[in-house]
């Protein structure tokens, strides 16, 4: 589970001119159901984001993951996390078995057991093919697949998923959408970060829109929906708080 | 190393062995330069000179046509010793001349501009004037003969060496001929022989050209490793992806820096193994590369350059993981590789020596050392100081990678992010704010451009005047004229606010004490630094003469008041907040106190101006205000005016006059009201945070 309370994020604090990226953000996102952070680019998606997988550290406010606090044992938490992200984050240098026997050396696994699960994620990728070649000379939608294996090595109960497919082209996106939607399972949480509506449509359970660094609206799909496409709903909140924000300025 | 480190150091070493071009270039180079700079440049200048002296040189000679046939031929015909023959190639003594007299110049042409005209445009090579007195000279009289050459062609050099080899084995004829005349022996010039034996190492001055190259090569060799790791990391999007994993990240930098640390250090062997083969082989063959080194002489260097490798690989890894992308890398590498690259040059030439304080020095005492091992002057002592110190230099750099690595402004700074912009054209977003960081070092270089150019010139016309102009135009108006134009908040910019009641208190202390403590920094800088030369205690002196003329109300508002408003506008101010966007506040404090420094162009007092500036910026930074800094800097400046301004029998209270050291009564009281203000300055900050929170 993720737990995110009163997030704030104020990038170069301590300067003379701060910006506050995200403020006041919570949320909560249960196993077994994908949890969607919806926004435009800039809204602070990718800092909530990179706050719950650790990579930066919250200015105020707390995310908890698996029970674990991200400020009190950064390493135990990312443990727990698998991370995706547009850019696939890949060594061009390095095949597809390297990089996930890197990774995996860096989560801690080895020998046998890091070989056989090596093994599973070829399979169940359908990387065989191109397992040895340079991940510099993979094609887009071999990069993902890659990406995702490598993000899966160490098989975490929450994966974090920060505009996955945003750099990708139509069909590939498809297929990244149909894989996410195959990790769904019982015991794992997602959390989806996306500005394409359709995508959130499709995998998510529940929603947050995410603007001007706040959290507008958040709960189950169909709350969020009512009886417009989740794409009209997202627009008129936008104009709801622009109007709001505008007067108020 | 453990676990997590070899894993990251490992990956790395492989990926960068898999980048042929580029392991090309960092273990090609080393092995193919040494065999390139023995051969090359010796048969490239052979071939000069064998192409030089087969051509003829026109060289004209007054009265050519009225000369004896005798000394005609004294110019004309080549001085070919056999035994010399290289020795002749070098002089010029086989250069064909083709003799003449000068045509006549151009209407309206002087001789002297006809000369000059043709040696310029390479007409001829050179002009022999006065050669007819050879025809009769006076044993009494000493008549010139001049040759006219142009210095900036080898041709004219080389036919100036040919021809006055010709006239001097004249002139020995001419000599030995009057001694004969006068019925002495021939040893009459030569009463006794002195002969120079060097009991040195062979080759000495060609090992200090190659010491110094072996250290920048050593150096550079980690520049590569460290952009790919560093910044190429970052632009490729894979530091979010190794940033993940459940590693601490002093992991992740320390792996870094032991892959760009081995792939560094294998490149300086390969330098050493190069350089050694390369001139064993050649000792003997080539004359002029008579230089060589034995293995414990190579292996010596290596344990040098091991420390010295490892402190620029943390460095070049430092400097890239600041840059957010490749192409900002190398831009911030190139001022490195130059730094770098001052001191082995520095170290080659002659009168540097290694002593203690030189073996201290970062990168110069291990160029010094190698040049000493090259030179068979080294001592093991100085060995071991080198080594260690250098070793010290690492440690620190490599805790400085480390540090960095934990810090996001470091670490997510945008890939795409667009080039400084110095002169606000883009004008993005809105109006406010302090200045950037390149702002503000592009500020401090301005006015200490302005301050080379302009200023030292209008104080120079006028003292006083020129003072003033500096002050109130270059140092206050320039920073003020930027920040408008750059459409920054003043009051950010120049922390333009009142300060809180304990930072008045906490400047006070601080500046009755510091007036102490830098007394003893300049005597500790004279005591490591060479000392001040006459003539700039000269001009110091000049400039208290007309200084101490001025009535006292003037003095104190030319070099208290108007400093303290003017320089901490620009350096506390502009400088300062600009640095405090992107560094720590402790690094912005050091690079402001060092732009401050450098820009009183005096580097006499550079270490107390730097630790002035440093006091300055820490009360700006703990205070959130300019004006405790103003009022530490007026009274600090004040102070040194009154101490100059007591009698001697004062003053030798407070300043011994012979070292310029404070006594121990001042020190007592400098030091303790120093200490009381830098407590109460971090009381009063920490109170303050403590509110806050």
């Amino acid at each position: 589970m993720i737990d995110v309370q009163n997030l704030v994020k104020v990038y170069a604090a301590h300067t003379p001119n701060p910006v506050r990226a995200v403020n006041g953000v919570s949320f909560t996102a249960r196993p077994g159901t994908v949890f969607g952070l919806l926004g435009p680019n800039g809204a602070g998606k990718t800092t909530t984001l990179r706050i719950v997988a650790t990579v930066l550290s919250p200015t105020e406010g707390t995310a908890v993951v698996g029970g674990v606090d991200v400020r009190q044992d950064p390493a135990a938490v990312r443990r727990q996390i698998g991370f995706l992200s547009a850019s696939t984050g890949l060594y061009d240098r390095l095949n597809p078995r390297e990089m996930l026997g890197y990774f995996g050396a860096l989560y801690g696994l080895g020998g046998a057991a890091l070989e056989a699960r090596i093994d599973a994620l070829v399979d169940l990728f359908e990387m065989k093919d191109f397992q040895d070649r340079p991940c510099g000379v993979l094609s887009s939608g071999q990069k993902q697949k890659t990406s995702i294996a490598r993000a899966l090595i160490h098989d975490p109960p929450v994966l974090i998923l920060d505009e996955p497919t945003s750099s990708l082209d139509v069909l590939v996106a498809r297929t990244v959408v149909e894989r996410i939607a195959a990790l769904r399972s019982s015991k794992r949480t997602i959390l989806l970060s996306t500005h394409i509506m359709s995508e959130a449509e499709r995998l998510c359970d529940e929603v947050a829109f995410l603007y001007r660094s706040k959290i507008q609206a958040s709960g189950t799909l169909a709350e969020i929906q009512g009886d417009q496409p989740l794409e009209d709903a997202f627009f008129a909140k936008v104009d709801e708080v622009d109007r709001r924000e505008g007067a108020s300025a | 190393m453990s676990g997590p480190v070899w894993t990251v150091a490992k990956k790395e070493v492989t990926e960068i062995l898999r980048d042929k071009r580029s392991l090309y270039v960092l273990l090609l180079l080393p092995i193919a330069l040494y065999p390139v700079i023995v051969v090359g440049t010796t048969f490239l200048a052979q071939i000069q000179l064998r192409k030089l002296s087969a051509q003829t040189h026109p060289v004209w000679v007054e009265g050519w046509d009225a000369l004896s046939p005798e000394l005609q031929g004294l110019l004309r015909d080549p001085l070919v010793d056999e035994d010399e023959a290289e020795e002749d190639l070098k002089r010029g003594r086989q250069l064909r001349l083709e003799l003449s007299a000068p045509p006549e110049p151009l209407p309206g042409e002087t001789q002297d501009e006809h000369y000059n005209r043709a040696l310029k445009e390479d007409l001829v090579r050179a002009v022999v004037r006065g050669v007819d007195v050879l025809a009769h000279l006076d044993p009494h009289e000493v008549p010139p003969i001049e040759v006219l050459y142009n210095g900036g062609i080898d041709a004219s050099q080389l036919t100036r060496k040919r021809i006055l080899a010709s006239l001097e084995r004249f002139e020995d004829q001419e000599v030995a001929r009057r001694i004969e005349d006068a019925g002495l022996p021939d040893t009459t010039l030569t009463p006794f022989e002195t002969r120079a034996l060097d009991r040195g190492r062979e080759g000495a001055m060609l090992g200090r050209l190659l010491g110094a190259l072996l250290v920048v090569l050593a150096l550079t060799g980690s520049f590569y490793p460290a952009l790919d790791l560093g910044a190429g990391e970052k632009e490729r999007g894979t530091l979010e992806t190794l940033l993940l994993a459940p590693i601490s990240r002093q992991s992740v930098a320390r792996g870094k820096f032991w892959a760009v640390f081995a792939i560094s250090l294998v490149v300086a062997l390969l330098n050493l193994v190069s350089m050694g083969v390369t001139f064993a082989f050649a000792a003997g063959s080539l004359p002029t590369m008579n230089f060589t080194v034995d293995l414990p002489g190579l292996a010596a260097c290596f344990f040098v350059l091991v420390p010295l490798v490892a402190m620029f690989s943390a460095l070049s890894l430092a400097t890239s993981t600041y840059a957010a992308s490749y192409k900002e890398g190398q831009a911030y590498l190139t001022p490195l590789m130059i730094l770098g690259t001052v001191p082995p040059l520095a170290a080659a030439l002659p009168g540097l020596q290694l002593d203690l304080p030189m073996s201290l020095a970062p990168v110069l005492g291990a160029s010094l050392l190698i040049k000493g091992i090259f030179a068979g002057t080294a001592h093991w002592t100085h060995g071991l100081l080198v080594f260690g110190s250098n070793a010290v230099y690492a440690f620190v750099a490599v805790r400085w990678v480390a540090a960095l690595y934990t810090r996001e402004e470091v670490l997510w700074r945008p890939a795409a992010a667009a080039a400084p912009d110095l002169l606000g054209l883009r004008r993005e977003g809105p109006p406010g704010g302090a200045p950037s960081m390149p702002q503000a070092l592009a500020l401090a270089v301005l006015v200490l451009v302005l301050q080379f150019f302009v200023g030292a010139k209008a104080q120079q016309k006028d003292l006083v005047l020129g003072l003033v102009f500096t002050l109130v135009v270059l140092v206050a108006g320039t920073p003020v004229l930027y920040a408008w134009w750059l459409r920054c908040d003043l009051r950010r910019t120049f922390a333009w606010r009142a300060p809180p009641a304990w930072a008045w208190g906490a400047a006070l202390l601080l500046g009755v004490g510091a007036i102490a403590i830098n007394l003893d920094i300049g005597v500790a800088q004279r005591s490591v630094l060479p000392p001040a030369t006459p003539e700039e205690n000269a001009a110091l002196e000049q400039l208290s003469r007309i200084l101490s003329a001025l009535p006292w109300p003037v003095l104190l508002g030319l070099i208290a008041v108007l400093p303290a408003l003017t320089e901490e506008l620009c350096f506390r101010g502009f400088v300062l907040q600009g640095l405090r966007s992107e560094v720590s506040p402790a690094l912005a404090i050091l690079i402001t106190g060092f732009c401050f420094a450098a820009v009183h162009l005096d580097p006499n007092r550079f270490f107390p101006q730097l630790f002035a500036g440093c006091v300055a910026g820490a009360l700006v930074v703990r205070s959130g205000s300019l004006w405790p800094a103003m009022l530490f800097h007026g009274l600090h400046n004040g102070l040194i005016l009154g101490l100059e301004a007591l009698g001697p029998e004062t003053g030798k209270l407070l300043i011994d006059a012979e070292s310029s050291a404070p006594t121990p009564l001042l020190r007592a009281i400098g030091w303790s009201t120093a200490g009381l203000g830098a407590g109460l300055c971090l009381w009063g900050s920490r109170r303050a945070r403590l509110a806050r929170a």
